[in-house]
C-alpha cells in the first residue's frame, strides 16, 4: 500500500467521525493539516495576523460543512480549494492601503501591495547558518507582490501543477506560468547570496 | 561558438525557461544554446537551485494556540455556522410559511371529505366508529371530528401501506 493510500484511508476515517461531531477526530485533521493550511493562506495573504484569523476561519468553515463532502477520500484537496476561496473573498474585502507595522515600509503596484522587509537588526554571526537562510527565503517571498506570492506557494510548497492553480485562481494557465517565471526571477536574484551554482 | 550577444538574449529567457514556458524556435534555441554554453547552463541552474532552496525553507510554522482558537469557535454553543444558512429571522418566517401551509393542506382536504363522505377503511372501522358516534353526540364539534378522522385514516392507511412494503 502506498504512503498516499494510508493517507487517504485515515483521513476517510477521521472525517467520517468529525462528520458525526467528533471533535477528537477533527483535531487530528487539523494536526495533520494545519501547516500547509496556514502557509497557502500566508502566502495568499502576506501578513500573520490576517493569516492566523483567516486559517481558523477556513478550519471553522471545513467543520461546519464537512457533511457536504462526498469525495471524503480527496480531504485535504476540498479543504485547500476553501482555503483558497477564503483568502480570495479576503482580498477582495481588503482595503488597498493599509499599515501593518512600522517597521515595514509600504508601496503600491497598482496591483498589489508591496511590502519592503526591513533586514532583521540580528546578523548572521547570532543565528544558525540555517536560521538564516530560512530567514532570507521568508524575507524574499514576502517581498513578492501577492499574485507572485500566491503561485509561488502553491505551486513550489503545496505541490500544485500550473492547470489547478489556474482553476483555483480563476486565471489563465498562460498567467500562472509567466507569473511563475517573473517571480522565480526575482527570487534568484534576492537569494544570490544563498543559492550555490 | 557562442557568442556574448547570444548569451545575453538566452539569460533574458532563463526564467521562462526554468519554467518550461518556452515553445517552439525559442525552446529549442534556449536549450541548444544552454547545451553548448557552460556559463549559461551555470546560470540556468542557479534558477532550479532558487526553486529548491524555497521548496526547502520556504515553510512556516503556524502559531502556537491556532487549535485552541479554532476548538473555541467550533464549540461555542452561542455561535452561527460559517457555512451559508438562511438568517434566524428568514428561518423562523420559513417555519409560519411550511405550517400554514401544511394546515391549508389539510383542511383542503378535510373540506373535500365532508363535502362528499367517504366510509373509513374496514381497519379503521373502530376509530371510525368511535368518532362518529361522538360527532353525533355533539354535533357543534362535527367538522372537527370529521377533521380529526381524516387525519386519523390517513395516517393509519399510510401505515398499512408501508407494512404491506415490508
Ligand atoms: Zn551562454
Amino acid at each position: 500500500m502506498s504512503g498516499g493510500r494510508v493517507v487517504e484511508y485515515v483521513d476517510v476515517d477521521l472525517v467520517r467521525r468529525t462528520k458525526t461531531g467528533d471533535v477528537e477526530a477533527f483535531e487530528q485533521l487539523f494536526n495533520r493539516y494545519q501547516k500547509r493550511v496556514y502557509n497557502i493562506v500566508y502566502g495568499m495573504i502576506g501578513n500573520e495576523n490576517d493569516a492566523a484569523e483567516l486559517a481558523q476561519d477556513v478550519f471553522v468553515r471545513v467543520f461546519d460543512s464537512i457533511a457536504t463532502l462526498r469525495a471524503e477520500e480527496a480531504f485535504f484537496t476540498w479543504v485547500r480549494t476553501v482555503a483558497i476561496n477564503v483568502c480570495r473573498d479576503h482580498v477582495r474585502r481588503r482595503v488597498p492601503f493599509r499599515v501593518e507595522s512600522l517597521d515595514e515600509k509600504m508601496s503600491y503596484d497598482g496591483e498589489d501591495i508591496i511590502r519592503e522587509i526591513a533586514d532583521p537588526a540580528v546578523g548572521p554571526e547570532r543565528l544558525s547558518e540555517q536560521k538564516e537562510t530560512e530567514r532570507a527565503v521568508h524575507r524574499a517571498i514576502d517581498s513578492l507582490s501577492g499574485e507572485h506570492r500566491t503561485v509561488v506557494v502553491l505551486h513550489h510548497l503545496e505541490g500544485m501543477d500550473v492547470q489547478d492553480i489556474a482553476k483555483a485562481l480563476g486565471c489563465p494557465t498562460g498567467t500562472v506560468k509567466s507569473r511563475l517565471a517573473r517571480a522565480r526571477e526575482e527570487l534568484r536574484r534576492k537569494l544570490a547570496g544563498y543559492v550555490e551554482s | 561558438m557562442e557568442t556574448r550577444v547570444d548569451c545575453e538574449y538566452i539569460r533574458g529567457l532563463l526564467a521562462d525557461f526554468s519554467e518550461d514556458n518556452l515553445l517552439g524556435r525559442a525552446a529549442r534555441r534556449a536549450r541548444d544554446h544552454v547545451a553548448a554554453c557552460e556559463a549559461c547552463a551555470d546560470e540556468l541552474k542557479t534558477f532550479e537551485a532558487t526553486a529548491d532552496l524555497v521548496r526547502e525553507k520556504g515553510l512556516r510554522e503556524p502559531p502556537v494556540g491556532l487549535w485552541n482558537a479554532v476548538y473555541n469557535r467550533i464549540t461555542d454553543p452561542a455561535r452561527a455556522p460559517s457555512v451559508a444558512r438562511p438568517a434566524a429571522g428568514l428561518r423562523l418566517r420559513l417555519r409560519i410559511g411550511a405550517a400554514i401551509a401544511a394546515l391549508s393542506l389539510v383542511i383542503l382536504f378535510g373540506l373535500s371529505y365532508v363535502r362528499r363522505p367517504q366510509p373509513p377503511s374496514v381497519a379503521n372501522a373502530v376509530a371510525a366508529e368511535y368518532v362518529e358516534g361522538h360527532a353525533v353526540g355533539s354535533r357543534d364539534g362535527l367538522f372537527a371530528d370529521r377533521f380529526s378522522l381524516t387525519s386519523v385514516a390517513a395516517l393509519a392507511e399510510a401505515e398499512q401501506r408501508e407494512n404491506g412494503r415490508l
